[in-house]
This record gives structure tokens, sequence and C-alpha cells, in this order.
């Protein structure tokens, strides 16, 4: 029976982050997927903090989508009815296509950011380690990270990766002589600082302090980024130590003042200091670029860059997404030789049992005969039975359809005069 | 000796060719390359400067002192290179260098005997500190050029193609330099200061004698040593050391090579 691949979930495009929080599968893993739903034969979960999909494969079965759903509302222990507006579901060559995009990094919140590619082979490792995937899931997912790797090395997409972030670590590479020795500093937390953050971490920066107006959320945060979280009421202290602050609250009116400045940077004893702004509206009083020693860059000082690469990258985006329907297809010619595989081997096991039988009876008869004469004619009956035997299975079906199915027929007897050359 | 004095010019001259390359064409292993070859020049400056002491009967005072300059200049730029990555500015250093050294050869045809007076230890250490505190100011003048081209960049963010060519500098390096150039060259200068006024004392009886270097080089001391203050007692960073330090390099370089050889001062090369 034909297998299909179904692919459901949520992202940040078509979900808010407080319904990704709540349905991320941290710590469910596959394994209690399948335990719950016998009829899916391999799973893969995917869940980061941008997204949480889960890929699977199962025969047709009309409501597979709907119990999926319903495992994991009662797994996450919330209500159906919350997730369903933001769901997206995909299947066979839309699941295919979509699962290469993300791996790809194409639905990424910032386009050609690598992360993803990451975090799906952990996905993957889990799932493999749970022993939850099978020939399909697994040739999908190899093949999902080599179709990343091409997008990769036949596009620009990841090479320019001139991003916000991208430019506030060139940044402060220009500034600092050595990240490792500097601290920086999330002031509340959107995706985009998370990002800058992240960059930073991999650049070598020696620590990140989120400061955060809930304590909670910022400790939150600090789990993943394996930082310090501090209340905001602590923040012109931290600014004090820190040296690359890069804020994002959803404050109405600037929170780090020129004059706030001022004395924080004498107190530094003039060490130099880089803030990155990407809040809207600013965080940070445009005057502190005044200072000296003080370098500020908000989302407007980056546009340019920010501009250009985005062009770009549409227009890589669309070479990949070529690349992406050419793999699309060279999976589903796999996928089809997969089930016609069984059925040539099931095929010829039939002929030779029917082979065998035959062989056995006619070799009785041999055994008796005594001379050349006789052997001819058991040998002419054995070819005869032979073949009587194999067209029987043709013709019986045949013959069946049109008595006891009443259906048309003349398609299945085209059918098998195209077979047999008749 | 003519070859030596070939090769230090060729070698220079190449140096700062290949480091302004490097620096067009964003390569930083040509710095290297260009470094080596600088090197190479300065043994040789070294061996015309080493002659040139030896056979004193052809010493003549301008061809000494500003080769002299070239030689300080580079020692200490090649010995600030084994403990801050500065290959860059090379492209200031060696044609400065070169610039002493020929004009080294320009100054004066007329040799004159060295004056006993002038063997003195007093003197030994007024001339050497004086000129290693000098050679540090022009590295440190060097840097802080760089440093003020860079914080113009980033600070009038206007052209963010620069942020596409990562190179080999930052502001903060930038900064170090000067910090080492001031911490280092502000105690030299002093003690070469005060050491020329001992000399003074022993050897023409009264220490100050309102000579216009003198008075120059007061001025000079004064600008350094509010330098020295702000950046180690209040921590000045980055653009007003930067500045002040441009100023001093460039009060420093008048009073060489202006007032020495076209004033009537007793530091005069005539």
């Amino acid at each position: 029976m034909v297998k299909h691949i179904y692919l459901i979930g949520i992202n940040h495009k078509s979900a808010p982050v407080e319904i990704r929080e709540k349905f991320a599968l941290n710590t469910i893993t596959p394994r209690d997927f399948i335990d719950k739903l016998t009829e899916v034969d391999e799973i893969v979960c995917l869940s980061t903090c941008n997204r949480v999909e889960i890929i699977f494969v199962t025969k047709e079965n009309l409501n597979i989508e709907d119990k999926v759903i319903d495992v994991w509302c009662s797994l996450c222990k919330q209500d159906k009815k919350m997730i369903l507006p933001y769901l997206y579901r995909y299947k066979d060559r839309e699941a295919v296509s979509h699962i290469f995009a993300v791996a790809s990094s194409l639905d990424s919140m910032v386009v050609g950011e690598p992360q993803i590619l990451g975090q799906l082979k952990d996905a993957y490792k889990a799932a493999v380690e749970l022993k939850t995937t099978k020939s399909i899931l697994n040739r999908l997912m190899h093949r999902a990270f080599s179709v990343a790797k091409r997008i990769r090395t036949e596009t620009k997409i990841s090479h320019s990766a001139v991003s916000i972030s991208y430019a506030a670590v060139e940044l402060a590479k220009r500034i600092f002589a050595d990240l490792n020795t500097k601290y920086a500093m999330l002031i509340g937390a959107g995706e985009m600082a998370e990002l800058a953050a992240m960059h930073l971490k991999n650049a070598g920066v020696k620590d990140i302090y989120l400061v955060n107006r809930t304590l909670e959320r910022a400790k939150e945060l600090a789990k993943r980024f394996n930082g310090k979280a501090y209340p905001l009421s602590e923040l012109f202290e931290m600014l004090v130590s820190v040296d690359i602050v890069i804020s994002s609250t959803g404050a109405q009116h600037t929170i780090i003042n020129y004059n706030d400045m001022k004395e924080i940077i004498k107190k530094r004893k003039y060490r130099p200091m880089f803030f990155i702004d990407i809040a809207v509206p600013r965080d940070i009083d445009p005057d502190v670029n005044n200072l000296d020693n003080v370098y500020l860059y908000d989302i407007d000082d980056l546009k340019d860059v920010v501009q250009e690469n985005l062009e770009k990258r549409s227009r890589e985006a669309e070479i990949a997404r070529c690349i992406i329907n050419e793999e699309v297809e060279k999976f589903y010619i796999w996928l089809k030789a997969l089930s016609l595989d069984p059925t040539i081997k099931d095929l010829l096991a039939k002929m030779d049992e029917i082979a065998k039988k035959e062989i056995k009876k006619s070799l009785k008869n041999i055994n008796n005969c005594s001379d050349k004469e006789e052997i001819k004619k058991a040998m002419e009956i054995l070819a005869r039975s032979l073949v009587r035997k194999m067209s029987h299975y043709p013709i019986m079906f045949l013959k069946n359809k049109a008595k006891r199915d009443r259906v048309d027929v003349r398609e299945y007897i085209s059918l098998i005069r195209d077979i047999f050359e008749l | 000796m003519i070859y030596f004095n070939a090769i230090v010019v060729i070698s220079y001259l190449l140096g700062f060719i290949l480091c302004l390359i490097a620096l067009i064409k964003n390569k930083e292993k040509l710095n290297n390359v260009s470094l080596y070859i600088i090197f190479l020049g300065y043994i040789c400056h070294t061996i015309v400067l080493f002659f040139t002491i030896k056979n004193d009967a052809f010493l003549s005072k301008g061809q000494f002192y500003f080769g002299l300059a070239g030689w300080s200049l580079i020692l200490l730029f090649l010995v600030m290179i084994v403990k801050i990555r500065i290959q860059f500015l090379s492209i200031i250093i060696s044609p400065l260098a070169l610039l002493f050294f020929i004009i080294s050869f320009f100054i004066t045809k007329k040799v004159l005997p060295v004056p006993k007076i002038m063997g003195s230890l007093w003197f030994g250490t007024h001339i050497l500190c004086l000129f290693f505190a000098i050679s540090l100011i022009t590295i440190g003048f060097g840097a802080s050029v760089f440093y003020l081209y860079i914080h113009k960049q980033i600070k009038n963010k206007t052209n963010q193609k620069f942020l596409k060519e990562s190179k080999g500098y930052s502001l903060e390096l930038l900064d170090k330099i000067n910090h080492y150039a001031v911490v280092i060259g502000f105690p030299l200068f002093t003690i070469g200061v005060l050491s020329g006024f001992i000399w003074a004392r022993f050897t023409w009886n009264k220490i100050f004698s309102f000579d216009i270097k003198e008075v120059w080089s007061i001025i000079v001391w004064i600008l350094f040593a509010y330098l020295f203050h702000q950046r180690v007692a209040i921590g000045w960073k980055g653009k007003k050391p930067a500045v002040l330090i441009c100023w001093i390099f460039l009060l420093s370089l008048m009073s060489f090579v202006i007032i020495n050889s076209f004033f009537p001062t007793h530091h005069s090369f005539r």
C-alpha cells in the first residue's frame, strides 16, 4: 500500500510567540507520539523558538492529521481550538518541498541564517536514537541536509548574511580588539536581538547578560545563551561593566539618555561602548552617539546594509526554489521506485513458487521415463502447465472484474494487451 | 658603504609600497612581507650608523641625527610589533624613516670633529631618550591617524561598505598603541629633557638659556605631561588623546626639522 508523507506545524509567520511557546515540544519526544499513534510508521519532531513541526509517514488515512494534532495537544496539555487557526498542513510533495525549504533556511525569519540546519539535524538525531524513523524519513532527512548544502554552495543565500546581526558583529570587531574579553547585554528580548546576541556569542563574546522588565523572561532567555539574568532596575550598574548593548524593549520613551551615559562613560574610564538599538520607538537617545568612545547604531543606520541584503536575498531565494523543485522531483522518483521494488520482488517470488511446484511434479514423471521421446513429452507438459498457471492470474483477474465487480473491463483489457504486447 | 645606503633606501621604499598595496587590496600577508624587507633595511641602516659613529672624523651633525631619527623610529616600531600586531603602520613609519635617512645626506656636507663634551653620559642619555620618545610619538601619531579615520567612518554611519572588508586593526588596538606611546614615551621624554639640562649645567654652567629649541621643548613637554596625566589618571581613551598626540608629533617634527635647521640655536645642525 502506498505511504504518504505528512507535515503539520506552526512557525514564526503563522503563529505568535505565545502560541509557539505553549505548543513547543521541549521535553516531548517523537517516541511519545508513536506510542499513542500505532498507525504512524515514522515520525520526526522539530521544535525551535521559531517553529514547531511534526513530520510523519503513514498509510492512506483520512483522519490521521487530526489524530496527530489531538495527541500533540494532549501531550502539551493545551486546548486544540487554540492551535487550529495557526496550523499549516502539508502532504507528500508539498511536505517534502517544505522540509527542504526549512533545511535550507528559506523559511527562516532571517533567510539564509544557517542555524536551522543544525536544529533539524539534532531533531533527526533524536528521532533516530528513539528509532522512530525508517527508510522514508531517513532518506527524506538526508536529502534535506544535502539540499541545504547544495543551496548554500550554489546560491549566495547565506553568503551575504549581511543582516543586522552580521553588521553588528562586524562593527563590534571594528571597535574592539578582542571580543573574547568583552561582555554583551540584551535589554528586552525581541527575536532580532536574540539573533544578534547569538551572532555575538558565536564571534566569541565572553558572556551575555540579559536585562528585562520581567525577570522570569530574562532568566528563560539566559538559559538559551548560558547567560545571566538581571532585573531592569540594575540596568545602569550593568552599563558600567558591559561593552556591547543590544536594546529592543517595547518602551515608549528612551530608557538610556545622554546625561546618563555621560556619567557612565566616565565611570568606565572611557572604555569604548557599542550600542545597537533595534527598538521602535528607540530605547537610546540618539545624542549618545556624540559622546566620545560611545558608538550607537539604530535600525535606520543599518538599513542600507539590510536593504541591499534583502534584495540580493530575494534573487537568490528564487534560484534556491528552483533547486528545491528539482530535488523534490528526484525524491519522488526514488519514492516511486520504493513501492515498485517490492512489487517486482513479490511477483518474481510468486512465479518462482509456481515454477518450483511444476518442476517437482514433472521430475517425478521424468524419473519414470525410459527413452528420449518420453522425456520430450514430459517437458512439453511442463511448459504448457507453467504457461497455464501463469496466465491463470491475469485471466481470472479480467473475468472476475467483468462478472463480480461489474466495472468497465475495457481499461483492464487494454492494460493486459499492453503488458503482453498483444 | 654606498651599497648599504642603497639597500636601506630600496628596502624602506619597497616596504612602504608593499604596505600600501596590502592596505588598498586588503591583503594582510603582504604586510608581513613588507615587514621582513624593512627589517633587512634596518640591519643595513644599523651598519651605516655604526660606521658613521666609528669614523667620527666624518661625522656631520645633521647626517648623524637624521640617520639616528630614522633608525630609532624603525627600532621601536619593530620592538612594538613583537607585542602588538601593527604591521599596517609601516605605511606611515617606513616613509618617515626613509625621509629622515635621505635628508641625512643632504642636510650638510660640512665635516666637523666631534667635540669632547658630546661624549659624556648625560649627553648620550639626552639624545637617546629624546629620540626614542619622539619615535614613540611618531608611532602613536601613525596609529592616531588610523584611529581618527576609522572613528569618523563609524561615527558618521554614511558609508557602510567598509564593513565588508575585514581589517586587522580595531579602534581599541589603535588606542592601545597610543597608550604605549604615551605611557612609555612621556617618561623617556622627561628623562631626555632633564639630562639635557644637567648636561648644560656641566658644560655651560647654566641650566636654561632661553634658547628657542629649549623653550619649544618645554611647551611640547607640558602638552605631553597633560596628555600623560589625562590618560593615566583620568583614563582618557580614544579621540582626544589621538588628536593631542598628533599635535605633539607635529610640534616635535617642526622642532626637529625647522628649528634645528634654520634657527640660530645651540641645537643647530649648522
